[in-house]
């Protein structure tokens, strides 16, 4: 069907659309956002599709399996996609408001549904090869947006982040190749077939490549200095759209290639991988403590982030799987609503540096309590989405007999208070530092909050509601192994 | 008033009162009509994340009824005393939305069968505490206070998650009931041991226990409802009241008896010799609240029908006592501007009422006859002598009642009670009637249930019952014989006295102690809490250091060894690739390659550099030139050519931008660390190829493309028809790279641009 390839089409074609209407901004931003919910409904039929007949697929020039490359949406790939439509949206919603919008350079637009494009496109692709290609195409565009911004720390964030990604890129070229030499095949299913009649001395080592190769991509230890480095120099819609997606392609990636394809992965490389989701939870919770800057502290959180996913992905179960998926539904939306509260409180209180700022509760208590929402929520308060994610790993660990990481879990969800703490301490309690300043007014803030509502509303529906999502997630961490739910 | 706002507030004082009080009042009301017409136990189910197991089930029996009334009767004295209290304050309703959503979560906690479901209220409650506590958040004192009620609870939190699931898992099941049923069949698994330990840290930490007791007179800090209604009367029984749920499966258990009497008891003394070293009256009975604290735990872990109706007495006491003395506290403050006891003499003369309320309270508390404090202390008494206790813990619960008397007389005799000596700047002046009622309801109260104990018999056997299944409800009888009993504490009321009479003389005895405290349990969470930023700067500074080479050596080197890990894991029995003896092309190909490889870390120019590096891509086409790919080898060529030619270009330009002056130390040649990564990386790598090219290789996709790009997609060319027709896909995804690269160049490129003019 071809409406399995719409979710790369659709914001190509808008990306497309928006260069050839450079010259002129309002067209161009009609177009965008034209663009971002015709990509939403696509996403939402899908869901719908998706979730009555299990998968849709597709392959390119309808030439056999496995000579042709499959495209195949499964609920994995349509959950993230949706979170991307919704990212979208929001945040070319945001670009009309004035907390902090992109530079309005004309090259913004067509960027930043390059960067959705790449990213769906590698949540549904089901050959490797294919998946790299679309890595390539996030990054480049990801490096667009960066370099936008125009300054000095702009390009040193610039060149962090593609020094780094590019290795990264370079070992799933190689890991690829090595696969292929290996196996001759590059369609997952084929694979999954094909690996098992391979020599597991070899299989392992390429399998290791691959998977340090994602491990780049989602920002692990100690893999992750191109995101705290470039993270805080980005706009907020820009920001809004990277932290719910691009660690993501690599924790999908990851997730497909150890629960899939390369099943069952090998204790070892899941001892390993569990280390990493240690290190990784600790010392991103640690940057976080140290930094007092809003967007670094959310930019190493996302790092601690990331580690419960992996240590969900290193259970390697079924429900492991879904708690992985569940907590990448969850962070994205939390994050990105965390982020986008940054701008708003650097909009009102005039910077990002919380010994600067102050006096936030008072002067703005609506802002206050979603800030104090999504942060309760990233922490893992019940009854908040972030508790859920965080009882699903933590409740796999204890049943599998893994105490240890269940504690570093825990602990480190107390460490994540901690600094949550400081920012509703420092920006909101206490009293602002110039005791003359009052809360900027007569700015355009309508379509932020209208963004940061919708976010907030679904992340409490999800909180409160959990039943349908875990629902979902189960099924989907089903398909990923190849049963049928 | 100078403020607009508060003025405003003040004005629709009357208005506001009535619907502050009107869900709490009617919750209430409903609770009081319910409870007389529903027998107990009453339970329903609603599902609500069933693929979880975890469900709405309610289950409210005679504890969760005694929990019910004390939430909602106490809550509504609290909305009425705090619209008192806070009259004027210009944000009065946020403390009153944060009072009413605490009452809600407060309900849900002790009408929950699921542990989960329970946990989930716990927590709410502590965050609903976190900000009430945080209310006067303008002083950074409070702040702080906030943060560590939220830290210790929150974590305490964590403990009690892990606990609850270890729970459920050895028990198969979160609902608390079918726990209590099922408690013999897996009494001996030695995994419960870990999971109470974690459920003991989370009910120890809510309910103030030793070590974790330090929170709790910090959270003074909190508006004196607040700390009268979750400091005092509900939210820090939590903890105790989850124990005593579980009670009733785990009583027979050693580990349980011996924990909580333990930590119930030595909380108890610590608490009432902390009790001696405060001033400020809000912290004295905060202290004397842990102590009372103390005591609950321990009856919780004491076995026995009594113990259970001790601790449901007790319950019910420190209710009706503590939460008037708390009022009684505000009042001061209010009416008097102080709490300091040293600044309180003699205020019976300006404020009749709230000493009146005082009075009845503090004699509740002291355990004087005719009072519900008595009756409680009776049951107690009874309770301890059937258990058979160490003598030590006899003799630490004296003490404990001993100081409590001193600190009734405090609160009665104390401030009340003769000269009024201290200068001050205003006239004392009685609270208002709001704040008036609440604390004479409360000690009236205890009052009526001490002269007929009867009325309450029902409700405490009930909620006895919750705690020792096999207690008979209908035959509580909490009448007593005053004789022996007043024999019995006529010893704690003396020495009380005596403790009362020499207060400031201990207070200074006891002041040479203060060494020991600050090595205490609070001096922990501090060095905590100060250690913390240090190790989160030591690590960030190693793993963020913002420098690019390191990030890139950290990378290299991880692969390598990781890569390596993976390697040797197969024990090194690998199958190597036949060696075949290269054509002299190959070979001279990979000559040049590794030729330029090694020249590139012998050359420091840049543009050599370049040069250099760029033999490493013509050495690749000449390979690929020579093993069948010639149109692999003419792109290459071409690649290559126009990269060096457009960097050199970009090169030279730079030079003449130079800055000549700017010298530039000349990096070291030789650096081991990065020779040694480099080295085991390509080492890594090198392995990793011939092991995967001594692999037979499966040609069934290039036999496809081979067999039918002519046939089916009418191409000569292979290559041609794998890009544009078998794999189009990738390639649409590269024109887009291409595409987007040019857009993402062009602000790099204008900058340039703009700089030169």
């Amino acid at each position: 069907m071809i409406l399995a390839v719409a979710p790369l089409l659709v914001p190509l074609a808008t990306a497309l659309l928006c260069t050839v209407s450079y010259g002129s901004p309002r067209l161009q931003s009609r177009f965008s956002i034209a663009g971002a919910l015709a990509l939403l409904i696509t996403a939402i039929i899908l869901v719908i599709e998706v979730s009555s007949n299990h998968v849709v697929s597709l392959t390119a020039g309808n030439w056999p399996l496995p000579y042709g490359i499959e495209v195949v949406v499964d609920r994995l790939g349509v959950a993230l996609t949706l979170i991307a439509a919704l990212m979208l949206t929001i945040s070319l919603l945001w670009q009309n408001s004035d907390a902090d919008p992109a530079p309005t350079s004309g090259f913004f637009h067509p960027l930043i549904h390059g960067l959705v494009a790449g990213s769906c496109a590698a949540f549904i692709t089901a050959d490797l090869f294919n998946l790299y290609v679309w890595f390539e195409v996030a990054l480049i565009c990801a490096l667009g947006l960066l370099a936008q911004g125009g300054g000095l720390k702009h390009f040193d964030a610039t060149l962090k982040y593609f020094v780094l990604n590019l290795v990264g890129t370079l070992l799933l070229l190689a890991a690829i190749a090595l696969t292929y030499a290996a196996t001759g095949h590059l369609n997952f299913a084929n694979l999954r077939l094909a690996v098992q009649q391979v020599d597991p001395a070899v299989m392992l080592p390429i399998t290791g490549l691959l998977l340090i190769a994602f491990l780049v991509k989602a920002a692990a230890f100690p893999f992750f200095a191109w995101l705290p480095a470039s993270y805080h120099t980005l706009p907020a819609p820009s920001l809004a759209v990277f932290s719910a997606l691009l660690s993501k392609i690599g924790i999908c990636a990851l997730v497909r290639m150890l629960s899939g394809t390369f099943h069952p992965p090998s204790y070892l490389l899941m001892t390993l991988l569990a280390g990493i989701a240690l290190l990784s939870m600790v010392i991103g919770v640690l940057g976080a403590a140290y930094h007092w800057d809003i967007r670094r502290i959310l930019a190493f959180h996302s790092i601690s982030q990331v580690g419960y996913m992996l240590l969900a992905i290193a259970l390697s179960s079924r429900q492991g799987d879904a708690a992985t998926i569940f907590f990448a539904v969850h962070h994205s939306l939390v994050k990105a609503g965390l982020f986008l509260c940054g701008a708003l409180i650097f909009c009102m209180a005039g910077h990002y540096d919380l010994r600067r700022i102050g006096g936030l509760y008072a002067a703005r208590p609506f802002l206050s309590v979603i800030f104090l929402l999504f942060a309760l929520s990233l922490v893992g308060i019940p009854p908040l989405t972030g508790f859920w994610g965080k009882y699903l790993i933590i409740r796999e660990c204890l049943i599998q007999g893994q105490y240890l990481w269940a504690g570093v879990a825990l602990s480190v969800g107390g460490l994540t208070f901690y600094s949550m703490l400081k920012i509703w301490k420092e920006a909101f309690w206490k009293p602002h530092p110039d005791a003359t300043w009052s809360p900027t007014k007569e700015k355009k803030l309508a379509p932020a909050y209208a963004g940061i509502c919708t976010l907030l509303f679904v992340v409490l529906w999800l909180g409160l509601y959990p039943e349908p999502l875990l629902v979902f997630v189960n099924d989907a961490a089903m398909t990923i192994r190849g049963g049928i739910p | 008033m100078d403020n607009p706002e508060q003025n405003q507030t003040s004005k629709k004082g009357p208005d506001s009162t009535l619907f502050h009080l009107a869900i709490p009042t009617l919750l209430f009301s409903c609770l009081v009509w319910w409870l007389f017409y529903q027998p107990l136990p009453w339970s329903f189910q609603i599902a609500w994340v069933p693929s979880l197991n975890i469900g709405f089930s309610v289950f409210v029996d005679g504890l969760s009824a005694q929990f019910l009334l004390m939430i909602s009767g106490i809550g509504c004295l609290v909305f009425l005393y705090g619209t008192g209290y806070l009259a004027g304050h210009k944000k009065a309703n946020h403390v009153f939305l944060l009072l009413l959503l605490f009452m809600l979560a407060m309900i849900g906690a002790v009408v929950s069968d699921n542990l989960i479901v329970l946990f989930v209220f716990w927590e709410l409650t502590s965050v609903l505490s976190f900000l009430l506590v945080g209310f006067n958040h303008e002083e950074e004192n409070n702040r702080k206070s906030a943060q560590q009620a939220m830290l210790i609870t929150g974590s305490g939190g964590l403990c009690l998650l892990l606990g609850c699931i270890l729970l459920g898992q050895i028990a198969g099941t979160y609902s608390i009931q079918l726990l209590i049923a099922r408690a013999p069949l897996f009494i001996n698994d030695p995994r419960l041991f870990w999971a109470l330990g974690f459920v003991f840290i989370g009910a120890f930490t809510k309910s103030a226990q030793f070590p974790f007791h330090f929170w709790l007179p910090n959270a003074m800090a909190a508006p004196t409802p607040v700390s009268a209604y979750l400091h005092s009367a509900t939210m820090v029984k939590l903890g105790i009241y989850l124990l005593a749920r579980l009670d009733p499966a785990f009583s027979d258990l050693f580990f349980w008896e011996v924990s909580l009497i333990t930590v119930g008891i030595f909380t108890a003394v610590i608490a009432a010799i902390q009790t001696i070293y405060e001033r400020d009256l809000k912290r004295i009975l905060a202290w004397s609240t842990i102590a009372t604290l103390g005591t609950l735990v321990m009856l919780v872990g004491m076995p026995g029908e009594g113990a259970a109706l001790a601790t449901a007495a007790l319950f019910f006491a420190h209710a009706l006592y503590k939460a008037p003395l708390f009022f009684v506290a505000g009042n001061l403050d209010h009416g008097a501007g102080t709490r300091q006891i040293d600044c309180l003499t003699g205020m019976r003369r300006y404020m009749p009422w709230t000493a009146t309320a005082a009075f009845f309270a503090a004699i509740s508390m002291a355990g004087l006859p005719l009072t519900f404090g008595f009756v409680a202390k009776d049951i107690i008494n009874l309770a301890k002598s059937q258990a058979n206790l160490l003598q030590l813990v006899s003799y630490a619960a004296f003490f404990v009642n001993v100081v409590s008397v001193a600190v009734a007389a405090i609160a009665a005799i104390h401030i009340f009670w003769g000269q009024d000596t201290i200068p001050r700047k205003a006239q004392p002046h009685e609270a208002n009637l709001r704040m008036l009622f609440p604390p004479l309801v409360l000690a009236a109260t205890g009052l009526l249930f001490g002269l007929r104990p009867a009325l309450i018999d029902p409700l405490l056997g009930l909620a006895a019952q919750s705690m020792a299944p096999g207690l008979d409800p209908n035959k509580v009888d909490l009448s007593y014989d005053a004789i022996p009993v007043i024999e019995a504490t006529f010893g704690t009321l003396a020495l009380g006295l005596f403790t009362y009479l020499r207060w400031d003389w201990l207070h200074n005895k006891f002041n040479r102690l203060q060494a020991i405290q600050k090595r205490g349990p609070e001096s922990w969470y501090n060095a905590v809490l100060e250690t913390l930023p240090l190790v989160a700067v030591r690590s960030t500074r190693v793993f963020q250091n913002g420098m690019l080479p390191r990030y890139l050596l950290t990378l290299i080197a991880t692969v390598a060894a990781l890569l390596a890990t993976l390697l040797a894991a197969s024990g090194l029995n690998w199958q190597w690739p036949e060696m075949e003896s290269l054509p002299f092309p190959v070979l001279g190909a990979s000559m040049v390659i590794a030729a330029g490889a090694l020249a590139t870390f012998r050359v420091s120019d840049h543009l050599i550099l370049l040069l250099v590096g760029g033999m490493v891509g013509y050495g690749s086409a000449l390979l690929f030139l020579f093993t069948g790919a010639p149109d692999l080898a003419l792109t290459q060529f071409v690649v290559e050519t126009i990269f060096v030619v457009v960097v050199a270009a970009v090169l030279v330009k730079l030079r003449s931008f130079r800055n000549e002056t700017a010298k530039v130390p000349p990096e070291k040649r030789f650096r081991p660390l990065h020779f040694l990564v480099a080295a085991s990386f390509g080492s890594v790598f090198v392995i990793l190829c011939l092991l995967v090219s001594a692999l037979p290789f499966d040609p069934a996709l290039t036999d496809f493309y081979g067999a039918r790009s002519l046939l089916d997609a009418n191409g000569r060319n292979v290559v041609n028809i794998i890009l544009v027709d078998f794999r189009a896909l990738d390639t649409l995804g590269e024109i887009s790279v291409l595409g987007f690269g040019l857009l993402a160049a062009y602000p790099l490129l204008k900058q340039i641009r703009e700089k030169r003019r």
